[in-house]
C-alpha cells in the first residue's frame, strides 16, 4: 500500500486517472506510478495535455488540465499508469490571437513541452518525415537514471585545455571512420582512442540539443544535392540531446549513449564542452513553425518589437528573450541540467552578445542572465566561453561582462594570426599582444580568458586556408554570395589543388606554422576537426547546409597528410610538458606562482625588437618566472620568420648558460620537424638561419636531461 | 512474454520471450524472485528475446547489482547482435559476462570456480 | 695542414659547430680532427635516397641542418692553399638524415625496398622479367654496368646459386611472386645442369659451371678461376648451397633437402680433416684427395673459406629451416675451430686465413700471402654473434669484440668512412698504419661484412660504438653505392666514395657479383635493425610445399637472434588471420591439406633485451 497521498488519482477522464501535478520540476518527470507535467504560460487561458502513442498521427486522448490545478502560470498534472515508453505527449494552449501585441496563441497547434528531457520526430537522421503530420516534434517522457561508476565532471584548469571542434554527425559519417556507428554519439565513441593520441583533452561539440535538419531544407538546382540545417545552430529542445545523432536514436536511448559517450571521454581525461544556443529558437519569426515557445509563451520567450515583430539580432529570424527572468530561469535551468546530469565540463555560447541584451534589444551594462551564470553554484566549475559578438552590429570581443568567469572566443587572435601568417605588412604589433594571451584585450583577467582559434566551424577549414585567396560557396545555391568575404587567406601560387611541389610544401609549412603559433601562444588553443591532418572543404566556408563529403572528415587525409598530423600531435604534446607556454598569468605579470613566464621580444641581431611595420620577424625569449629563484625553469627561443627569405638570427645565451636545443624547425621535412624535449638535438653555435617562410623555437633548461 | 527458469548443475537459467520494455519489466522482475532470491548464479538465455528497451536495460542492471552484492555471477546467453550493438552504445555492456550460448554460459561459470 | 695545391676529396663526420654567419661548420672525422668546412653560394646538398626513391634536394636546409650538433655528413670539396691551413670548400653534401641520431636506412622499410628494387633488377637484366617466362638458360654469370649481356656463354654454378639465394632472401621479405618463381626455377636449373651425383661414393658435388653454346651444353667440372685452376674448391662446393638452402627455408622441398644433405656428406667425406680438425680447401677432381700433389699450392691447406664460410654461405640457414641438432653440433665446431686458430694477436690485429694442414701459418699463398682481406675479419665477428644465440661460449664474444674493436683502427677509413679491402697484415716499419696491397678502393661486399658486424654487435650487445661504427658503415655504403641511374650497386668506390668503373669492377654481373652479397645486406641488415636496434615488427614470407617440412612444422626465425628477444605477433594463411603458431617456439603448423598455401608471419621484438636508446 503506497502511503504517499499524491500516489492516488483524483479524476478520471477516458480511462485516464490523474489528479493536480506538482509545479517543479518543469517537464515531465515520473513520479511513483504516474509522471508529472509542468509546464507555464503567462498568457494562456487555457490548457489540455496531449496524449500519442509513438509516432501514431493522432491522439490517445487529450486531457483537458483543470482550472484548480494552476497555481500561477504553472499547469501542472499527475497522470497515473502511463506506459512511459510507448507514449509521445504535447499541450494545447488557448489564449489571445493578438500578434501586434506579441499574443500568438493557436488552440490548433499542438506545442512540444520547453522542459522535454527527450523528443521524437526526428528519430534517425535525415529520415524523411511525414509532412502530414501536425505535431512533429514532440515530447516524451524519459529515465533519468544512470550509473555513472563515480565519473565527474574533469575540472581541468582552463589554461592546460587543448579544445577540439567537431560536429557529431561530421566526424565519423564518412566511410573513411572506419566506426560501427557512423555519424553519432557512439561513433565519436569509437575515435576516443584517435582523440588520445592526437592529445587534445577537450572536445567542444557543436550543438547536440534537438534541432530540425529538415529546417530550410532544399535541393540544390544544379548538383541535387540535398541541403538542410546540418550545423544545427537551431534548437528545438534546451533539455533533449538530438535523437539523429544517437545510433540507438531509433529506440529513444540517446540520454544513455550521450552519457555513456561523457563518462569514456572522461575516463579518458577528455573534458565535453556543449555549443549551446540561446540566441533564437527554431521557431523563426512570424513566418516560422509554431513548435513551442511561440505557441506557449511567445512576448515572454522573444524579444518583441514595440509592434510585436520578432527582432533579428541573430540573423536567424528571432531572438530569444534571455534577460527575462522567466526566460533566464530556462536558460539556468538548462545548464543546470546538463552539467548535473551529464556531467558537462563547459558551454561555449554561440552570439553571446545576444545574453546581454535586455527585452528590447538594447545591451546591457549589467546583464542578469550573464551575472546569473557566472555565479551559479552547479556551474560555479564549468567552463563559460562567449562568442562575444552577434548578428546585430554588437561586438564585445575584449568587453564582455565576464564577472571574472566568461571566457572569449578571441576573434582577434584569428584575424591577427592569419594576416600575420601570410606575411601581411603593419601585423608584427598586434601579433605580440596575441603570443602573450592579449593583455590589451584581457588585462584583469589572465590569458586563460582567450579561447584562441585561427579557424572554427565558421569558415575555411585550415588547408583551405593557404590554398585559396576567395570563398567557393556555389555548392550552397545561393550564388557564392553567402559567408564572410574577409577571410584573410592565401593560396600560396595557385587557387585549389595543384601539383606544384614548391607550392605543396609552402603550403603544408604554412600550416605547421599555424600550428606553433595556435599552441605556443598563451590562452587557450583550439583546433577544428581534421585540420591537423588538412582536412578541406574545397574552398567552401560556409557548410552549414551540407550533409555530405564537403563538410564531413576524410580519414583518408589521416594517412595522406600524416605529416602534418604527427607535426600537430608533437606541438600538443610540448604543450603539455611546457607550462611555460600556459601560464595562467600574463607574461611579465607581477605576482602569480610558480608556472609564470616572463617575455622578453628580439630583433635578429638579439638586441631589440623592430615593430615597424615592415618587418614580419617576431622573435621572442619566453622564461619560466621560477628562475629568479634559481629553481631550474624551461626558456623558449621562439622565432617566427614570415619573410619569404631566410633570417639569420643571433641568439644570446639561455640565462643558465645552457646550450639550446631544436624543438621545432618548420624548414625541415617531417620526422625532424619537431622534438620532444629530451631527443631534441644540440645547437651548433651561436646562431641560426631560420628559412624562409617558417617557424624556429629552440629551448633550454634542465627539461632536457 | 514468458518466463521460464530451469535448475542446472552449476546454476539457475532463466529463458525469457519476447521483448524487455517497461511494460514487461515488472512481470519479468516477479517472475525472476525464485532465482533471484536463491543463492547460486544466474545465467539468463536471450534466444527469445527480439527487443530490450531502456527501462529492460536497467532491469537487467539492477539484476546484476544484486547479484554482485551477494558476490554471485551473471551472464548473459544468446543474445543478438543488434542488442549487443544498443546495450554497447547505451554504456550497459561493459557490466555484463555475454555467452554464445547456455551450454557456454554455464561452462565459462563452471570454469572459473 | 699545409698543401701546395688545390686538391679534392671528402670528409664524413659530425658537425660539432657552425657560424651561419661566415658559413662554416666544423666537421668531427671518426679519427677526431676537426676540419671547418665552408659552405659557398654554389655548394648544393643531398639527402640519401633508396634506390627506387627519386632525388631529394636539401640545398635549401643546409643551415638547419648544420645547426644541430652532432649531423652527420659527408662533404666532398675542395681543399684550397692558404698559407700554413688549408681551407675546405664543399662542392656538395650528403645528409644520411635530417637529424642527429637519424638515418635513413634505419626506416623500416629501407633495407626492404632495397631489395625489391636490386631483385627487380637482377631478374629484368637475366630473364627479361616479365615480358618472358624465366628460363635460365638465359642466365649468364657477366653483365654490363647497365645490366646487359657481354655475350659469352659462361654459366657459373657458383654466381647462380648466388642468384637464388639473393631471390629466396628477396621473396622472404616482399612476397613478391617473380622472386619466388626465380629462385626455385633457379634451383631446378642447379640441379638438373650443374649436379653430379655420384652414386659410388654416396655424395653430390657440383660442376664449376657450364658453357652454353645453343642447345649445346658444356660442363665444367674443375674451377676456371686462377686461384682454384684443376681443383674442386671447397669454396665452390659451399656456394652451390647458398642459394639452394634458402629456396628450401621457403618451400621445404624435400629434393632440395636431399642435395644438401649429400653435398654436406662430400664435405664430411672428402673434404674433413679427421685428425687435424677442420676442412680443406681444395681436393683433387678425380681421386678426391685433398693431398693430391695436382693441387699445386691448395694441396693440404685449410683456409677461411673452407672452415668459416659454411656458417654464413648455407649452414645458418641449414640450421633455421631444419632445426636439427647435427647442424648445430657442426656451426658450433666450425667456430670453435675458428676462436682457436685465427686469432693471431700477438701479430697483428687481424686473423690469420690460410693454414696448412697442421694449422701452422701459410703466409706465403700466392696473392694473400700475409695480407688481411678487412672483410674476412668482420664476417669472424658478424658471425660468431649469430652463434652465440644458439650457443653462449665466451670466447665467442670475446673474439667477437677483439674483432669488432680493433678493426677501425686497422682496416676502416677514418677520413672518409667505409671499409677497405685487401691491406697488409702488419703495419710498415715505423708506422701505425697497415698499407694497401693493390689500392685504396672500397668493396661493396666488405662494407655488407662491416654493415651486418657492427649492427649484430650493437643489437646484442648495446655498446654505442658500435652502434655509431655501423651507422657510419650503412650511411656511407648507402650515400655511394647505390646506382641509381642503372639499378643495383656498384661494385667498387674510390676511397672518396666515387664509382670505380673500371675493368672488372664495372660489371653488375661477375665472377664475384651475382645479387648476393647486395641482398644479403639488405636481409640481414632489416632484421638486425629492425627486430634488435629500433624495435619494430616486420613481416616475412614463406610457400612451403605441402608435405614437404617434416610433421608440417615451418620455420619462421628470421635468423639466429638471442633467445626469446621475438616472437611471432600474427600469422596469415593466403591472407587469412591463422592461429596455429607457437610464437616462441618461432613455428608455424601448417595445415595437412595438400595445399601450397603463401604464409605470411609478423615477427616482433619481444621487450626482454634492455632497451636500447636509438
Amino acid at each position: 500500500m503506497d502511503v504517499r497521498i499524491d500516489s492516488y488519482a483524483t479524476h478520471d477522464f477516458a480511462g485516464y486517472r490523474f489528479r493536480q501535478g506538482k509545479a517543479l520540476p518543469f517537464g515531465a518527470s515520473v513520479v511513483g506510478n504516474g509522471v508529472n507535467f509542468s509546464v507555464f504560460s503567462s498568457r494562456a487561458t487555457a490548457c489540455s495535455l496531449v496524449l500519442f502513442e509513438n509516432g501514431a498521427p493522432l491522439p490517445l486522448v487529450e486531457i483537458d488540465i483543470p482550472p484548480e490545478f494552476r497555481i500561477g502560470d504553472v499547469y501542472a498534472i499527475t497522470v497515473f499508469d502511463l506506459p512511459i515508453e510507448d507514449i509521445e505527449y504535447g499541450f494545447r494552449f488557448d489564449g489571445p490571437s493578438d500578434p501586434h501585441r506579441g499574443l500568438r496563441y493557436d488552440r490548433t497547434r499542438i506545442v512540444a513541452d520547453p522542459y522535454a528531457r527527450v523528443m521524437s520526430g526526428r528519430d534517425t537522421w535525415r529520415e524523411e518525415p511525414d509532412w502530414t503530420n501536425n505535431y512533429q516534434h514532440r515530447s516524451r517522457v524519459s529515465f533519468d537514471d544512470f550509473d555513472w561508476e563515480g565519473d565527474r565532471p574533469l575540472e581541468h584548469h582552463m589554461s592546460d585545455l587543448v579544445m577540439y571542434e567537431l560536429h557529431i554527425r561530421g566526424f565519423t559519417a564518412h566511410p573513411s571512420s572506419g566506426v560501427s556507428a557512423p555519424g553519432t554519439f557512439a561513433g565519436l565513441r569509437e575515435k576516443i582512442p584517435y582523440l588520445k593520441r592526437l592529445g587534445v583533452n577537450c572536445v567542444e561539440l557543436l550543438p547536440v540539443f534537438e534541432f530540425d535538419e529538415w529546417e530550410n531544407s532544399r535541393t540544390h538546382p544544379d548538383t541535387g544535392e540535398w541541403l538542410g540545417n546540418y550545423w544545427g545552430y537551431s534548437t528545438l529542445g534546451f533539455f533533449a540531446p538530438k535523437a539523429g545523432y544517437a545510433s540507438t536514436g531509433r529506440f529513444g536511448m540517446q540520454i544513455d549513449e550521450l552519457k555513456t559517450l561523457v563518462k569514456d571521454l572522461h575516463a579518458n581525461g577528455i573534458e565535453i564542452i556543449l555549443d549551446v544556443v540561446f540566441n533564437h529558437t527554431a521557431e523563426g519569426d512570424h513566418r516560422g513553425p509554431t513548435i513551442s515557445f511561440r505557441g506557449i509563451d511567445n512576448s515572454t520567450y522573444y524579444m518583441l518589437t514595440p509592434d510585436g515583430w520578432y527582432y533579428n539580432f541573430s540573423g536567424c529570424g528571432n531572438t530569444f528573450n534571455c534577460n527575462h527572468p522567466v526566460v533566464r530561469a530556462l536558460v539556468v535551468d538548462c545548464l543546470r541540467y546538463w552539467a548535473a546530469e551529464y556531467h558537462i565540463d563547459g558551454f561555449r555560447f554561440d552570439l553571446a552578445s545576444i545574453l546581454g541584451r535586455d527585452q528590447n534589444g538594447a545591451p546591457l551594462a549589467n546583464p542578469p542572465l550573464l551575472e546569473s551564470l557566472a555565479y551559479d553554484p552547479i556551474l560555479s566549475k564549468c567552463k563559460l566561453i562567449a562568442e562575444a559578438w552577434d548578428a546585430g552590429g554588437l561586438y564585445q570581443v575584449g568587453s564582455f561582462p565576464a564577472y571574472g568567469r566568461w571566457a572569449e572566443w578571441n576573434g582577434k587572435f584569428r584575424d591577427s594570426a592569419r594576416s600575420y601568417l601570410r606575411s601581411k605588412p603593419g601585423t608584427i604589433g598586434e601579433i605580440a599582444s596575441r603570443v602573450q594571451g592579449s593583455p590589451d584585450l584581457y588585462s584583469s583577467r589572465g590569458p586563460s580568458t582567450s579561447v584562441n582559434f585561427i579557424t572554427a566551424h565558421d569558415g575555411f577549414t585550415l588547408a583551405d586556408l593557404f590554398a585559396y585567396n576567395e570563398k567557393h560557396n556555389d555548392a550552397n545555391g545561393e550564388g557564392n554570395r553567402d559567408g564572410s568575404d574577409d577571410n584573410e587567406s592565401w593560396n600560396c601560387g595557385a587557387e585549389g589543388p595543384t601539383d606544384d611541389p614548391a607550392i605543396n610544401a609552402l603550403r603544408l609549412r604554412l600550416a605547421k606554422n599555424a600550428m606553433v603559433l595556435l599552441l605556443f601562444s598563451q590562452g587557450v588553443p583550439m583546433l577544428v576537426m581534421g585540420d591537423e591532418f588538412g582536412r578541406t572543404q574545397h574552398g567552401n566556408n560556409n557548410v552549414y547546409c551540407h550533409d555530405n563529403e564537403l563538410a564531413w572528415v576524410d580519414w583518408t587525409y589521416a594517412e595522406t597528410n600524416a605529416e602534418l598530423f604527427a607535426f600537430t600531435r608533437h606541438c600538443i604534446a610540448l604543450r603539455a610538458a611546457l607550462p611555460v607556454v600556459r601560464s595562467p598569468h600574463f607574461p611579465n605579470a607581477l605576482g602569480g606562482e610558480g608556472r609564470d613566464a616572463d617575455i622578453t621580444f628580439l630583433g635578429t641581431d638579439g638586441g631589440a625588437a623592430e615593430w615597424a611595420g615592415w618587418n614580419s620577424v617576431l622573435a621572442y625569449r619566453l622564461r619560466e618566472r621560477s628562475y629568479r629563484d634559481g629553481t631550474p625553469g624551461d626558456e623558449l627561443m621562439v622565432m617566427f620568420n614570415m619573410h619569404w627569405e631566410e633570417q639569420y638570427f643571433r641568439l644570446t645565451p639561455p640565462l643558465d648558460g645552457s646550450p639550446w636545443h631544436v624543438l621545432i624547425n618548420t624548414t625541415m621535412p617531417s620526422g625532424t620537424d619537431a622534438f620532444q624535449p629530451l631527443d631534441a638535438p644540440q645547437v651548433t653555435g651561436s646562431s641560426f638561419i631560420a628559412g624562409p617562410r617558417s617557424v624556429v623555437v629552440l629551448i633550454s633548461g634542465s627539461r632536457l636531461h | 512474454m514468458s518466463v521460464e527458469i530451469v535448475v542446472a548443475d552449476t546454476a539457475d537459467v532463466v529463458r525469457i520471450t519476447g521483448s524487455i520494455d517497461a511494460k514487461t519489466a515488472p512481470e519479468i522482475g516477479l517472475a525472476l524472485q525464485p532465482a533471484l532470491g536463491g543463492t547460486r548464479d544466474v545465467v539468463v538465455d536471450f534466444a527469445g528475446v527480439g527487443y530490450v528497451s531502456s527501462a529492460g536495460l536497467r532491469l537487467l542492471l539492477v539484476i546484476y547489482r544484486k547479484l554482485q552484492a551477494e558476490s554471485r555471477r551473471l551472464v548473459l546467453a544468446a543474445v543478438k547482435d543488434d542488442i549487443i550493438q544498443v546495450m554497447s552504445h547505451t554504456g550497459f555492456l561493459p557490466f555484463f559476462t555475454v555467452a554464445a550460448n547456455e551450454s557456454d554460459a554455464l561452462a565459462t561459470l563452471s570454469e572459473s570456480r | 695542414m699545409q698543401i701546395e695545391y688545390p686538391y679534392s676529396d671528402t670528409i664524413a663526420g659530425y658537425v660539432q659547430s657552425f657560424d651561419s654567419a661566415r658559413m662554416i661548420a666544423v666537421v668531427r672525422t671518426a679519427a677526431g680532427r676537426d676540419v671547418p668546412v665552408t659552405i659557398t653560394p654554389s655548394t648544393y646538398a643531398k639527402i640519401t635516397v633508396n634506390l627506387g626513391e627519386s632525388y631529394r634536394d636539401a640545398t635549401s636546409m643546409v643551415p638547419s641542418l648544420l645547426a644541430n650538433l652532432d649531423q652527420c655528413v659527408f662533404a666532398y670539396g675542395t681543399f684550397y692553399p692558404k698559407g700554413s691551413e688549408a681551407t675546405f670548400e664543399a662542392q656538395f653534401l650528403i645528409f644520411p638524415g635530417t637529424s642527429p641520431g637519424r638515418f635513413r636506412h634505419e626506416e623500416p622499410a629501407w633495407w626492404i625496398e632495397q631489395a625489391r628494387s636490386i631483385a627487380t633488377s637482377y631478374v629484368g637484366w637475366q630473364f627479361d622479367h616479365p615480358a618472358i617466362p624465366i628460363d635460365y638458360r638465359n642466365y649468364r654469370t657477366y653483365l654490363q654496368l647497365g645490366g646487359t649481356k657481354k655475350g659469352d656463354f659462361l654459366q657459373e654454378t657458383d654466381t647462380i646459386s648466388r642468384l637464388v639465394y639473393g631471390m629466396s632472401a628477396a621473396y622472404m621479405l616482399t612476397g613478391e611472386d617473380a622472386f619466388l618463381d626465380a629462385s626455385e626455377i633457379g634451383t631446378r636449373y642447379l640441379r638438373d645442369h650443374m649436379r653430379f651425383v655420384d652414386d659410388d661414393n654416396d655424395v653430390t658435388y657440383w660442376y664449376h659451371g657450364i658453357r652454353v653454346e645453343g642447345d649445346r651444353e658444356t660442363k665444367l667440372l674443375t674451377s676456371e678461376f686462377g686461384d682454384d685452376l684443376q681443383s674442386l674448391p671447397m669454396y665452390e662446393q659451399i656456394y652451390a648451397l647458398a642459394g639452394p638452402t634458402m629456396t628450401y627455408r621457403l618451400t621445404g622441398d624435400p629434393e632440395i633437402l636431399h642435395d644438401i644433405e649429400q653435398t654436406v656428406k662430400l664435405f664430411e667425406k672428402f673434404f674433413r680433416d679427421e685428425s687435424g680438425g677442420g676442412y680443406f680447401s681444395h681436393i683433387d677432381p678425380i681421386t678426391l684427395d685433398p693431398r693430391a700433389a695436382s693441387l699445386g699450392n691448395n694441396r693440404a691447406r685449410k683456409n677461411w673459406n673452407s672452415v668459416g664460410d659454411h656458417a654464413p654461405a648455407y649452414l645458418i640457414n641449414l640450421f633455421l629451416a631444419t632445426g636439427e641438432a647435427r647442424y648445430a653440433e657442426f656451426l658450433e665446431e666450425t667456430f670453435d675451430t675458428i676462436v682457436r686458430y685465427f686469432p693471431d694477436e700477438a701479430n697483428s690485429p687481424f686473423v690469420n686465413e690460410r693454414f696448412h694442414e697442421d694449422w701452422s701459418h701459410d703466409q706465403s699463398w700466392g696473392w694473400q700471402q700475409n695480407r688481411a682481406v678487412v672483410g674476412h675479419n668482420l664476417k669472424i665477428a658478424w658471425n660468431l654473434l649469430r652463434m652465440q644465440s644458439l650457443k653462449t661460449k665466451p670466447e665467442y664474444v670475446a673474439t667477437a669484440r677483439k674483432l669488432g674493436d680493433t678493426m677501425p683502427a686497422a682496416g676502416s677509413d677514418l677520413q672518409r668512412f667505409g671499409w677497405y679491402d685487401v691491406v697488409e697484415r702488419t703495419p710498415a716499419p715505423g708506422t701505425n698504419t697497415y698499407r694497401f696491397v693493390w689500392h685504396d678502393r672500397k668493396a661493396w661486399w666488405q662494407q655488407e661484412q662491416a654493415i651486418l658486424a657492427y649492427a649484430i654487435l650493437h643489437g646484442t650487445q648495446g655498446d654505442e660504438r658500435y652502434l655509431r661504427l655501423g651507422r657510419e658503415a650503412a650511411a656511407f655504403y648507402n650515400a655511394f653505392f647505390l646506382d641509381h641511374d642503372d639499378g643495383a650497386v656498384y661494385f667498387n668506390v674510390l676511397a672518396n666514395g666515387m664509382p670505380y668503373l673500371l675493368g672488372n669492377e664495372r660489371f653488375k654481373g661477375s665472377h664475384s657479383m651475382s645479387a648476393y652479397h647486395s641482398i644479403e645486406l639488405c636481409f640481414l641488415s632489416a632484421v638486425y635493425t629492425n627486430l634488435l636496434i629500433t624495435r619494430q615488427p616486420m613481416v616475412f614470407h614463406f610457400k612451403p610445399y605441402p608435405g614437404g617440412f617434416p610433421d608440417n612444422i615451418l620455420r619462421v626465425a628470421p635468423d639466429l637472434l638471442p633467445p626469446g628477444s621475438i616472437r611471432i605477433d600474427a600469422a596469415w594463411l593466403d591472407d587469412e588471420p591463422y592461429a596455429a603458431f607457437d610464437a616462441d617456439a618461432l613455428t608455424v603448423t601448417l595445415p595437412a591439406d595438400g595445399v601450397r598455401h603463401r604464409v605470411k608471419v609478423k615477427i616482433a621484438p619481444t621487450t626482454w633485451l634492455q632497451d636500447t636508446p636509438a
